[in-house]
């Protein structure tokens, strides 16, 4: 009788214990799953980071656009290259947002979850941003860069 | 359970870790980063930040951004450390009672409530993530916190809402993330440089304790420097080109900072690297372009006297726990400074020993935190033990390539099943040797058994189907046997011993594969070759026997030309040779196939009976085996 119990309780710790062992298994499968997509996300944030440099540049090219002082036609002409230069600029920015980037509002109040503070300067309602410096950027929310901006003291 | 958090309480960043399923995991902030900055503020406001909001908006608001707080902790307003620091610090601090108060926002704030805002809000992020409730935590320090530093801390713990099961230093973290504790009686030198702080330690690790025998390091040596190092380099040589000063130019000296440190990171794994940062000012003359090569061996010589003043401390450190440095069995890299190939050379020279750097160095003493918890928690000491297979299993296939069914490292009990074929004409009998080992070849590997299944049905080679299925039970017995799908017939063997093995002759059999990988793979590729060529000579005969008069004479001859040519090199040692010869064999073939393909309207394709070839789904062409029987 007390053989039988005793078989009867391994019976009952090995018939756990074997479940228990596939459940693991089916949550390891999910926790795969969920993992690959987490990967995914992390591969789309480091192939985005190593294109916004890029962005950034074309920011810059736009800031120190020089004005020449040409002819009329010569004007013409180095703004139509110019027109082109930014439809390069669009092409970029349109495969960061296929990515699934969309870029960090600046507009009003300063706020450190999205924004860095680079400086600041007098000028406007305190405490609003008065110049991005540098876009920033998130994907599925997260804030992967945030924009740099001059702060109004 | 309730999950234990390990926290890696720093200056500069902190990282937390739990253990899960018996594993440390280091847990993500709520801003999805594995580090948090130390860093703590009030905006104009009033609203509090922590973390990378608060670093973030540090330039503006400086006098109330709180960082290196773990420099104040427990410490008297008198004491010479504090007072360095209260000339550096851009936040205000005065006396409160015999220690420290700190400015923020105008209120007055003890060091312990500041690393009680980090760590609490280590704590929120960590139960956001796991959805649980945190309540104990096990808290790093360094090894040289006196008790009034490290009572500071737990209170830091308490006031955050955690109940602080131990505190425990920071290389004992490191060397417990490493194992260490597992293996009594090591000398462990801990090497940790970090953004702003140099530690090293030597411990004595033995089965229930870690001693530190001795600290030393530099508390104002850390990444920041190297980083300083290689922005006024850029600057100089832009001042070289240009004539132009960027460090005036706050805009530009921002770019030149995240240049610096992707410059640095690059570095690491890089010979060289481009600082490019286009239009980084203008003059009168248009706009400027910084663009500058910057070589790992310029960046170790900017660098190269940082490095050297952290050995000064290692002797340092070595002399005071009354030891040579022979006597360190085991040297540890913490901090994320120790990835530069510098660093860990300059080490390495000066011990004659490799370091051990495998867990990712800012998060290492967390880890470790963490599995000191699991260890208090209970949790570390898994239930049931699942056995691994120390080495690779597999049989012996064509050309005496050693064929892999069960990797190395494979958790048991498992199974696998691959199908094999022949390697000849009406091959009455396959032999099943049964290896283990990492070797390529089977002659390197230990033979565990082997048999012969015979009464083969006369087939062409490459038809015969012959399921081979290696079983592991969970008592590491190796049953395999091996079918032949066409009559049924079956053999088998049970190997008992295959986990058998005493550790050193596991160890010795991996060594043996790490110090013979270039030649057997060498080997393999050459057998491969010789295989190839086996197979093209067999296929381009049959082709030829089936062709009839579907070819003209000239293209016969031809193609035999290209056969002879094959087989009076094949068996010999020269594999370009071999190489060269099937390649125009195929080139021939081919021609002639395409003709007789042709001729044939496509309608019937000549059917490729080809073992060699790439394996097509459903089709036994894995490997085949060699003929090995004597009678033939």
């Amino acid at each position: 009788m007390d053989e039988e119990k005793t078989i009867e309780q391994e019976r009952d710790e090995y018939l756990a214990g074997w479940k228990r062992a596939l459940a693991d298994y089916d949550n390891l499968k999910k926790d795969l799953a969920s993992e690959k997509e987490h990967s995914r996300d992390i591969i789309r944030e480091s192939v985005a980071l190593s294109l916004l440099p890029v962005l950034d540049s074309f920011d810059q090219v736009n800031r120190h656009a020089p004005t020449l002082g040409l002819s009329e036609e010569d004007q013409k002409k180095f703004d139509g290259w110019r027109q082109g230069i930014g439809h390069v600029q669009s092409q970029l920015e349109q495969i960061v947002r296929d990515l699934g980037l969309e870029e960090v509002a600046t507009i009003g109040a300063f706020n450190p979850e999205e924004h860095e503070g680079v400086g600041e300067r007098e000028g406007g309602e305190e405490g609003t941003i008065a110049e991005v410096t540098q876009k920033g950027w998130k994907l599925n929310g997260k804030v992967i860069r945030p924009s740099k901006v001059i702060i109004n003291k | 359970m309730a999950k234990i958090l390990g926290i890696d309480l720093g200056t500069t960043n902190s990282c937390m870790a739990i253990i899960e399923g018996g594993q440390p995991k280091v847990l993500e902030n709520k801003e999805g980063a594995r580090t948090t900055p130390s860093m703590v503020a009030t905006a104009k406001n009033g609203e509090r930040t922590v973390g990378a909001p608060a670093k973030r908006q540090a330039v503006t608001n400086a006098e109330n951004t709180l960082f290196s707080i773990k420099r104040l902790i427990g410490r008297r307003f008198e004491d010479a450390e504090v007072q360095r620091d209260i000339k550096s610090f851009p936040f205000k601090l005065q006396k409160r009672g015999e220690g420290v108060g700190v400015l923020m926002g105008g209120k007055e704030y003890s060091p312990e409530e500041i690393a009680a805002m980090v760590l609490g809000k280590l704590k929120a992020d960590a139960e956001a993530k796991l959805g649980e409730k945190i309540t104990d935590a096990v808290i790093t320090v360094p090894a040289y916190f006196d008790d009034a530093q490290r009572q500071a801390t737990k209170v830091a713990g308490e006031i955050a809402g955690l109940n602080v099961l131990r505190i425990i230093n920071e290389p004992t973290a490191a060397a417990l993330a490493y194992g260490f504790d597992k293996k009594a009686g090591e000398q462990v030198l801990v090497y940790d440089l970090g953004g702003g702080t140099f530690d090293v330690s030597v411990l004595d690790v033995s089965a229930d304790t870690v001693e530190v025998k001795a600290t030393n390091g530099d508390t104002h040596l850390g990444g920041d420097d190297f980083d300083h190092k290689i922005i006024d380099w850029i600057i100089a040589e832009f001042m070289k080109m240009e004539g132009i000063d960027l460090g005036k130019d706050p805009l530009a000296l921002q770019r030149i900072k995240d240049a610096a440190e992707r410059a640095k990171i690059e570095l690491s794994s890089a010979e060289q690297t481009e600082i490019n940062q286009p239009f980084i000012t203008s003059d009168a003359n248009g706009p400027k372009h910084l663009v500058l090569t910057l070589t790992r061996a310029k960046l170790e010589e900017l660098v190269y006297d940082l490095v050297e003043k952290t050995m000064g401390p290692v002797k340092k450190a070595i002399e005071d726990a009354k030891m040579q440095k022979s006597e360190i069995d085991e040297i540890v890299m913490v901090g994320g400074m120790t990835r530069m190939p510098l660093v860990i050379k300059k080490v390495e020279e000066f011990f004659g020993k490799k370091v051990n750097a495998s867990v990712n160095p800012d998060e290492v003493v967390a880890v470790g935190a963490a599995v000191q918890g699991g260890v208090l928690g209970g949790e570390v000491k898994d239930v049931l033990l699942l056995d691994v297979t120390p080495l690779s299993l597999g049989i012996e296939t064509m050309g005496g390539v050693m064929t892999k069914l069960i990797e190395r490292n494979t958790t048991i009990p498992t199974s696998k099943t691959q199908s094999f074929s022949t390697a000849a004409d009406n091959q009455p009998q396959v032999e099943i040797h049964v290896l283990q080992g990492e070797r390529e070849m089977a002659e390197g590997n230990k033979t565990l058994g082997r048999f012969i299944l015979s009464g083969l049905p006369p087939a062409p080679r490459g038809v015969p189907q012959i399921e081979v299925k290696f079983d592991i039970d969970a008592n590491g017995i190796l049953n395999v046997s091996a079918t032949d799908k066409a009559t049924n017939k079956s053999q088998a063997i049970t190997i008992t011993a295959s986990t058998g093995l005493s550790k050193e002759e596991i160890e010795r059999m991996k060594k043996d594969a790490e110090t013979h990988a270039d030649e057997d793979k060498k080997k393999r590729e050459q057998i491969e070759h010789k295989n190839l060529a086996d197979t093209m000579v067999y296929t381009t005969e049959k082709m030829l026997a089936e062709a009839g008069d579907k070819i003209t004479a000239e293209e016969r001859k031809e193609v035999e030309d290209k056969i002879a040519a094959l087989k009076a090199v094949k068996d010999g040692d020269d594999h370009e040779a071999i190489k060269k010869a099937a390649d125009e064999l195929t080139t021939v073939a081919q021609k002639v196939g395409a003709k007789m393909y042709a001729d044939k309207g496509g309608a019937t394709a000549p059917r490729t009976e080809d073992g060699a070839e790439e394996p097509k789904k459903d089709e036994p062409v894995d490997a085949e085996f060699e003929e090995k029987s004597q009678d033939k």
